[in-house]
């Protein structure tokens, strides 16, 4: 049978990855590296909790992985100004390929197979489900209804304007990131710690492309993003106990399923969406 | 030159820093570095036979994105390509039809890569579709239809690993030795980025597309259809990145398997960002890339370390390039206003 937290579950991680991109892309900055994010930060978390035993010492080694990687790429996107679709798609190769370098070199004893698993509280319930939910609602008030998160959006909105007031568009764009980072850490270790209790080195599996795709199609909003990543949690679900009931569709229609489902949902949405007007756009050289 | 030398020494420096991070011994690791990608005749082509697809794909991205369509579903295009351009190698196995087949393939490849790019194009236009968006989304189920059909309808009969029928040597791009990989097919891109250099350049087309690219509201008001440019610059580029997929099916696969890419489609967008969007610059770029990759394979057999160092070398290297020209350029523009 299918439970509802067995659906939260599956949609933890790219709920996690597409909440903190939602503030990153809400100060004008689109990370197409979420994947490499995610996927540095489920190994990290599995080296440390594997190392020390401690599965709360590995979701911190995980948010640190992120975050590490968000900074390292606004450096490069903030300060260098260079084009942030192509540090994106360079650091998730720098990020598989140092992840895999590693993993090759230290796998084959086989000792990263077997984590300490997170505590579960009543019902199956673990830390990370009350934690997103939590995330979802302080993100969402905090980019939506403070003056800090105004501050924020006219950053990816109109950041001369944020100039103009007198504060400083790049500080809050590395803001945002360090978000994003904290978040796709989170996504990224509760992957290996909390799902899989294990590392491989493809197992972040698009997760980090489809949370970006989310953003969108929620409207950039961390609520709708929780309820649409639910929902393709749902498709993922299902295809698990499709195949596991020795149906006669085909594996790999059913792994296409949540790709087709977005892409879907996004023709739908279609014109609805208004991107942030800066977003992907450097600052100038004043900012 | 001296920008050369600058180049030059960055690319080593994150080289051995590469080296310095994971372990590898530098005198041996350098020395197979450079036997890898240079060493003999062998060597320098596997660098080429490298080169082929990325500079395909790079030459794909750079048309699109020349026009200001952020195409990144290269991976997907290429995927869709080869899947095309296996799916008439299975009509075509038994016939004798030798190159003439070789080149209905190749077209079939790039038939399916500006479907697939196609699709893209015509959300982009009738629904607002962020292109960025769905070419990821189209990446992966362009991997999981190449699955399908690999495991499915295109699986050789009568047998049960997921692969498909092996193409005969007279359906296969002829290679120009028996004793390397080096095929025909490195012509070929050249060919398709010498075009597509003409192409932007000095056509009109070309030049639409370019102005489109650098401001679409100039465009606009010269009553260019900036929309309709970035249509066809989406369905070219999708063209060329299946095309890089057909290639590669038809010169060194001949088979294909749900592995069958190797982030060709992905490593096209910084190599043609290295190239600065100039298909002539792209050319050394892709060549650079392609030379790395048979560098670190070469690093991965013999120096004990895994196959995705190679990734850490190329994005390292990417990085640092872009970097080392952000810098330079701004030192350039503070020069100028002094």
């Amino acid at each position: 049978m299918i439970s509802v937290l067995q659906i939260l579950k599956y949609a933890a991680p790219t709920a996690f990855g597409a909440i903190g991109e939602s503030a990153v892309q809400r100060a004008g900055i689109i990370n197409v590296g979420l994947e490499g994010v995610m996927l540095g930060a489920a190994f990290s978390a599995t080296l440390v909790s594997s190392a020390t035993g401690n599965p709360w010492l590995g979701i911190l080694a995980g948010v640190t992985s992120g975050i590490t990687s968000t900074l390292l790429f606004g450096l490069l996107v903030i300060k260098f100004k260079l084009d942030q679709i192509v540090v994106g798609t360079a650091m998730n190769l720098l990020t598989l390929g140092i992840c895999g370098t590693m993993f090759e070199k230290q796998g084959a004893t086989g000792k990263l197979m077997n984590l300490p698993s997170i505590p579960k509280l009543v019902g199956g319930i673990d830390l990370f489900m009350i934690m997103l939910i939590v995330m979802a609602l302080v993100i969402g008030f905090l980019v939506y209804r403070t003056p800090y998160g105004l501050k924020l959006r006219a950053a990816g909105e109109y950041p001369d304007a944020v100039v103009a007031a007198g504060f400083n568009p790049a500080k809050l764009r590395y803001q945002a990131l360090l978000m994003g980072g904290i978040m796709g850490g989170l996504g990224g270790g509760y992957l290996s710690l909390g799902i899989a209790q294990s590392f491989a080195t493809e197992m972040v599996a698009g997760r980090g492309f489809i949370a970006i795709a989310l953003v969108t199609f929620a409207r950039w909003r961390p609520l709708g993003i929780l309820l649409s990543a639910l929902m393709l949690g749902l498709f993922e679900v299902l295809q698990f106990e499709l195949q596991l009931s020795g149906s006669q569709i085909p594996r790999s229609l059913l792994l296409a399923l949540p790709y087709v489902a977005t892409l879907v949902i996004l023709i739908f949405v279609g014109k609805g969406t208004r991107a942030p007007q800066s977003l992907g756009v450097p600052l100038k050289e004043k900012d | 030159m001296k920008q050369f030398a600058i180049t030059a020494t960055c690319l080593i420096a994150v080289i051995l820093l590469s080296f310095l991070l994971f372990g590898v011994p530098i005198g041996e690791g350098s020395k197979l570095l450079l036997e890898g990608a240079f060493g003999d005749s062998v060597a320098v082509s596997q660098s080429l036979v490298r080169a082929t697809p990325i500079l395909l794909t790079a030459i794909g991205i750079t048309i699109a994105w020349r026009a200001g369509a952020f195409n990144i579903g290269g991976e997907g295009q290429l995927l869709v390509g080869a899947l095309f351009a296996a799916g008439l190698g299975k009509f075509l196995l038994n016939s004798n039809l030798g190159f003439l087949g070789c080149v209905l393939m190749m077209i079939a490849a790039a038939v399916g890569g500006a479907i697939w790019s196609g699709i893209a194009a015509v959300l982009y236009l009738k629904r607002g579709v962020d292109l960025v968006i769905s070419t990821i989304l189209l990446n992966f189920i362009g991997d999981k239809l190449l699955m399908f059909f690999v495991e499915g309808p295109l699986r050789k009969s009568g047998q049960t690993a997921p692969l498909t029928d092996q193409l005969p040597d007279s359906l296969m791009l002829p290679k120009f030795s028996r004793q390397s990989d080096l095929h025909l097919g490195i012509f070929f891109a050249l060919c398709v980025a010498l075009f597509a250099g003409y192409w932007l350049f000095r056509t009109k087309p070309g030049y639409f597309s370019r102005i489109v690219g650098a401001n679409p509201r100039f465009a606009r008001s010269n009553r260019i259809d900036a929309e309709q440019v970035k249509f066809r610059s989406m369905l070219l580029s999708g063209a060329v990145c299946g095309l890089a997929g057909g290639i590669q099916y038809l010169g060194i696969n001949g088979q294909l398997a749900s592995s069958f890419s190797q982030q060709y489609g992905f490593l096209g967008i910084p190599v043609a960002l290295v190239g600065v969007l100039n298909p002539f610059a792209v050319i050394p770029s892709a060549v650079l890339f392609g030379g790395l990759f048979a560098a670190t394979s070469n690093l991965s057999r013999f120096g004990g370390i895994g196959s995705y160092f190679v990734y850490v070398i190329q994005a390292a290297t990417v990085l640092g390039l872009l970097i080392f020209r952000s810098v330079n350029d701004r030192r350039i523009a503070v020069r100028e206003e002094a």
